[in-house]
């Protein structure tokens, strides 16, 4: 019968904790992208439809204090008839109490935030 | 008598020929979908899309899902196992060509995954056109500047080694088109280097030199994501492998030389130098080749950078604290119920501590391979930290490949197994 070697035992050990790590931190994820489509749609809802539509909206958590849970929202506005974004806003969703509740926006030109030297490279 | 060699070869060329079919064919597919789809492939172009970054292979490119992309890595992947898994089988012609293609074509695609190498360029022209230290200013000290919307980490100062940072200082007096392109192929130039010198050490320790290149130059994590995204890991290892070389070689000065070199581009390759000394037959030379190289390293840094390159370790530092989902630390503490602080930093780092006093122990005492040793350092540096992007996951790979320890090998690819995972999952869900 074989014998089984220390080191390979061990490494077999750390084998089954790195799929068990993997496994819990996928579903973690997949978890949080169910949060993060729920931020979105709060965030939207809040921004209300002033005309035009919102493109590439994105959620990432940034804060996950012990009992606080923020999360960061961004959207580009897409005026009527354009094809390209005119202005995005960001926007912090606090989820504490469970329900997504806007606690600051931000808006900011995508005009304004191009570099004036780069037409100089830009095909 | 040689031709009864050539019937016995035919099948197992035939055979070495679907694995490394699956990886070639897949990562061509990759490759083109890099060029032909902006967004989650090339990053950099989330801020805006430009024919200068999607580069030669644009006219070729195809739009490709999330979906699709997740499936052709799992192809590449599955291919890459089936070329391991023929062992010594591999033919040599086949690796070498496929290798080579596989390079030539992630040197050409757009940076792939990862928008670091924007970063290099953005470093290099903070000090030649803005006059400013990376060491002491992050991008965000010049914001109106050409590739600043390119670049994502905004606010970090230059984690990179001072060499590094000199060596590409040039880079900022020209075009932000020629300075991505000189290090997309600066990486891919490295990746094949670090073909070469797997090679030339697995020969010298008597293992199969066509497994080792297959090993490390088909790894899809090496050419997708190290040498796609253009980074200058490639350029470390390289210099690190040529430093492993030269101890096998007897040639310990340019040896010492060569491993500081390396840890002045990037500071991980620091970890090689004890097994190194370990390894060589005279010691002495290979510290007197250090102490010149460390001369070398501290007399650019001083030159350069005045003492702001010290400014490093503590961009080091911060990099530590930073967390990624695909950590193995991160993912070990999240099962165990601990987060991130105090106590549980100091344990990793004990954990690192005593992972390299015992590889030290056990290289001395001859129970483990000192090039299989420098594999096990940088694995153990990987595991211990709470940040891990795909591409520091090819680190213990040539020296387990070279070495040909099936232990650290497994280790390593189970590793990155790990991280596809994440990536295939996100890609999958997203």
């Amino acid at each position: 019968m074989a014998r089984i070697r220390l080191p390979d035992a061990a490494l077999a050990l750390a084998g089954v904790v790195l799929l068990a790590a993997t496994v819990r931190g996928i579903e973690a994820e997949t978890a949080g992208h169910r949060v993060h489509e729920a931020d979105a749609v709060a965030f939207l809802r809040y921004l209300g439809h002033s005309g035009g539509r919102y493109a590439h909206v994105y959620v990432h958590r940034v804060l996950d204090m012990p009992g606080r849970r923020v999360y960061r929202v961004c959207a580009n506005h897409v005026a009527p008839g354009a094809r390209r974004a005119d202005y995005r806003v960001c926007g912090l969703v606090d989820r504490t109490t469970g329900a997504a509740r806007v606690v600051a926006v931000r808006r900011f030109s995508l005009k304004d935030a191009l570099p004036p030297l780069l037409g100089g490279v830009a095909s | 008598m040689s031709a009864a060699a050539v019937p016995a070869r035919r099948p197992l060329t035939a055979l070495t020929a679907v694995p490394l079919a699956l990886v070639v064919g897949a990562g061509v597919a990759v490759a083109l979908a890099g060029a032909g789809t902006h967004g989650f492939l090339v990053p950099i172009e989330y801020r805006g899309v430009r024919g200068w970054i999607d580069g030669p292979l644009a006219p070729l490119g195809i739009a490709v899902s999330r979906t699709a992309f997740a499936a052709e890595l799992v192809v590449m992947t599955a291919g890459y196992v089936g070329v391991l898994a023929l062992g010594d089988a591999v033919d040599e012609r086949l690796v070498l060509i496929a290798t080579g293609a596989l390079h030539v074509l992630f040197g050409l695609a757009p940076p792939l995954l990862s928008t670091d190498v924007m970063s290099y360029v953005d470093y290099a022209r903070l000090a030649a056109v803005h006059h400013l230290s990376p060491y002491r200013s992050a991008p965000w000290a010049a914001p109106h500047d050409v590739v600043f919307r390119f670049v994502h980490w905004r606010g970090t100062r230059s984690a990179y080694g001072p060499l590094f940072t000199a060596a590409t200082w040039p880079l900022g007096l020209v075009s932000p088109v020629v300075a991505l392109w000189v290090l997309k192929g600066a990486a891919a130039l490295a990746g094949l280097a670090c073909v070469g010198l797997v090679w030339r050490i697995a020969r010298r320790l008597g293992r199969s030199p066509s497994f080792a290149a297959a090993a490390f130059g088909l790894n899809p994590v090496v050419v997708v994501w190290t040498v796609g995204g253009g980074h200058n890991d490639m350029l470390m290892l390289a210099t690190l492998l040529g430093g492993v070389l030269l101890v096998l070689e007897r040639r310990e000065l340019g040896a010492g030389a060569a491993v500081l070199v390396a840890l002045g581009i990037k500071a991980t390759a620091g970890l090689a130098l004890p097994f190194a000394l370990l390894g060589s037959r005279r010691r002495g030379r290979l510290a007197l080749g250090a102490a010149l190289g460390a001369i070398a390293v501290v007399a650019v840094g001083y030159l350069g950078f005045s003492d702001h390159a010290v400014g490093l370790l503590d961009v080091l530092h911060k990099e530590r604290l930073l967390i990624s989902q695909q950590s193995v630390a991160h993912g070990v503490l999240r099962l165990l119920g601990l987060q991130e602080d105090a106590r549980t930093r100091l344990a990793l780092t004990a954990a690192l501590a005593g992972s390299l006093v015992l590889l030290v122990l056990a290289a001395w005492r001859r129970r483990i391979g000192w090039v299989a040793a420098i594999g096990w350092a940088l694995l153990a540096a990987v595991v211990t930290s709470t940040w891990t992007v795909p591409w520091y996951t090819i680190w213990p790979l040539p020296f387990a490949a070279a070495a040909r320890d099936r232990r650290l090998l497994a280790a390593t690819l189970a590793l990155q197994a790990s991280t596809l995972a994440y990536v295939v999952a996100g890609l999958a869900g997203a």
